[in-house]
């Protein structure tokens, strides 16, 4: 008989969680209703394929210190709806329609006449909690956001025991992400604001493990659910693949090309459906699905001819640019996404040229934003720069810098693409939000490198050691 | 000053750039931890006592004036189970928080539904009129108004 393969905590929630969104979403554009045991049978399904690591059990005053952090943020999330605007007007909102409805069959989802103004935001966030209301309430679903929170934690933690990271600066790399004042704070953005960007955040976490460690499964299962999380997820999903094929990483680089085949091909009819209820579709489904099954092999080949390229740069890059452009104009079309429209002004060069250094000045302010972020990103440049004037300092965390600094080019082309008149909303509410998203991948390139170059992440006197060796 | 993990070789006596780094850690640790008294437990404490005062509707309409709220509290009182509330205007801002304040009733577009219907989404069309809009029949068909810009608010008109 075999044996099941030994997992970390992380990869085998985020497996249930596959189970769970590819069972849900099949059965949605199936028109089904979803069984109430779904997400019970799809967490026992995943413990039965793998067997449980968990992981040790973190220093006392770590413990306490996470679980003092999270008390206020989790009884903030119990104790009433989200307070945030879109956290009750968009996210939570839909999850209580697909508690009523078990499904897509609702006037809700199904009638263009009725007011649904996220109807076609992705659905993993809002299933989750719909999937938990009946058995603990609206309220002890929200609860799930605090399990978001602690696999952010746990997927840096791994990425870094994975790379050989001492436990003392891993302690203390876990308790600086989980302080982070945005995250524990009670505004937008925050556990219990009810966005998705924590969820995203989480998976981006996952994600970077798989680069980090040439992981397939956390890379193929972070691909799957992203862009079922929010709609940068899809952005995000494609943007591994590609930094994962840019740095060699292979074996992750296939799975998150599978992973991310799979969801667009799932997640693609059911928006265009749920954009337009009752409307004839403008793109067949199939070739939808056939469109979201390619792009992401499609990707991965455009890294693979890069990563050869070194003796023909024009010619592949103008391929790519090429591909990028068939891309960036068949997706207004196909999905009439905000990053689709935001990509087509671009191509018309309606850019708001003009914004741009006042688009670079407030991305810069939100990074050094202490009230907001700490001093997460300030740190993370610093021990950059520190790393890069070191030979092979940098070389571990190279993966990393790649899927960052993909990343955050497509941020800048929705900033930059964006009409003047809701640029500033983006700017100051957007924006923070989006760079939250990072904070995991952040922590853990910083914590790579501070490794790498002997920082001591406690030097002060007291007390003497927190957390031991 | 250097981690136990250290890559040999890097880390032998660490220089100014190492040191600030390493206090730069510190003092996000010491900053952060220190914000958990008043900006995570006091202002989430302060949030969750408003909300419970104030109900969803004012929460979410303190920015939005008088009107809105007393529209919008209104509706949330008398609109039926079961039945759906007219809207039009501007669909961004307060019309967003009208229509979670008051799911699972729906909104509807005036504008889909035909001038004598009684039935939109497969419900009641709710009738009814504001206790402050005398001059209106009592069996009116309220519409809700999402003013412009969005920011300017709600208003109850009637068709």
């Amino acid at each position: 008989m075999t044996q099941r393969p030994a997992v970390d905590l992380v990869p085998a929630a985020l497996l249930a969680m596959v189970l769970f969104a590819a069972v849900a979403h099949g059965l949605l554009l199936a028109g089904l209703t979803l069984p109430s045991w779904l997400l019970g049978a799809s967490v026992a399904g995943a413990l039965a394929v793998v067997r449980l690591r968990l992981p040790a059990p973190p220093p006392a005053w770590l413990a306490v210190l996470i679980g003092v952090a999270l008390l206020a943020p989790l009884v903030g999330a119990v104790a009433t709806p989200p307070r945030s605007w879109d956290g009750f007007t968009a996210w939570e909102l839909t999850a209580r329609f697909l508690a009523e409805a078990r499904g897509l069959d609702h006037p809700y989802f199904a009638d263009a006449g009725v007011y649904a103004y996220a109807r076609a935001y992705p659905l993993l966030q809002p299933l989750l909690l719909a999937q938990l209301t009946p058995w603990v309430g609206a309220g002890g679903a929200r609860a799930i956001f605090a399990c978001f929170y602690l696999g952010l934690l746990l997927s840096v933690a791994a990425g870094l025991a994975g790379t050989g990271v001492a436990a003392r600066m891993r302690h203390c790399v876990v308790a600086a992400l989980g302080l982070t004042p945005l995250l524990l704070g009670p505004a937008h953005g925050s556990i219990d604001s009810g966005f998705a960007d924590l969820l995203v955040g989480f998976l981006l976490a996952a994600a970077a493990v798989g680069i980090v460690r040439d992981a397939p499964s956390w890379a193929g299962l972070a691909a799957f659910l992203l862009p079922l999380a929010k709609n940068e997820g899809a952005v995000h999903a494609l943007v591994l693949v590609l930094a994962c094929g840019l740095t060699g990483r292979w074996r992750a680089a296939r799975w998150a090309s599978v992973g991310a085949a799979v969801a667009l091909a799932l997640w693609l009819p059911l928006r265009s459906r749920l954009a337009s209820p009752g409307a004839a579709p403008s793109v067949a489904p199939a070739l939808l699905v056939g469109a979201g099954a390619l792009v992401p092999f499609a990707v991965l080949a455009v890294a693979g001819l890069l990563r050869r390229a070194r003796h023909a740069p024009w010619w592949l890059g103008g391929g790519a640019l090429a591909l990028g452009a068939a891309a960036a104009i068949a997706w207004p079309w196909v999905s009439g996404s905000d990053a689709g429209v935001a990509l087509g002004r671009g191509l018309r060069f309606e850019l708001s040229v003009a914004d741009v250094a006042g688009i670079g000045g407030t991305l810069l302010a939100q990074l050094v934003f202490v009230r907001k972020f700490g001093l997460a990103f300030a740190l993370g440049v610093a021990v950059v720069i520190m790393a890069a004037t070191r030979r092979g300092a940098l070389a571990e965390a190279r993966p990393l810098l790649v899927l960052a600094g993909v990343g955050l080019l497509p941020l800048m082309a929705l900033l930059l693409t964006r009409s003047p008149a809701m640029l500033p909303l983006f700017l100051d509410e957007g924006t923070p939000r989006y760079l939250s998203q990072w904070l995991g991948v952040t922590w853990l390139t910083t914590g790579l490198l501070m490794h790498r170059l002997g920082v001591d992440p406690w030097p002060l006197p007291w007390p003497r050691r927190p957390g031991g060796r | 000053m250097t981690s136990p993990g250290a890559a040999p070789g890097l880390a032998t006596r660490p220089g100014w750039p190492v040191r600030v780094a390493a206090f730069a850690c510190a003092a996000h640790l010491l900053f952060c931890a220190a914000r958990l008294p008043h900006a995570v437990y006091g202002k989430r404490i302060g949030e969750i006592t408003d909300w419970s005062e104030l109900g969803a509707a004012a929460y979410h309409l303190q920015m939005a004036g008088a009107e809105s709220r007393r529209v919008l509290e209104w509706l949330a009182q008398e609109l039926p189970p079961g039945q759906v509330l007219l809207w039009n205007g501007d669909s961004r801002g307060y019309l967003q928080v009208a229509a979670a304040v008051l799911a699972p009733r729906l909104l509807v577009w005036d504008r889909a539904v035909a001038p004598m219907a009684s039935i939109a989404a497969g419900r009641p069309i709710f009738r009814g009129r504001a206790p402050w809009h005398q001059q209106v029949p009592v069996d009116a068909v309220p519409v809700l108004v999402g003013r412009t810009p969005a920011a300017a608010g709600l208003e109850l008109t009637y068709r």
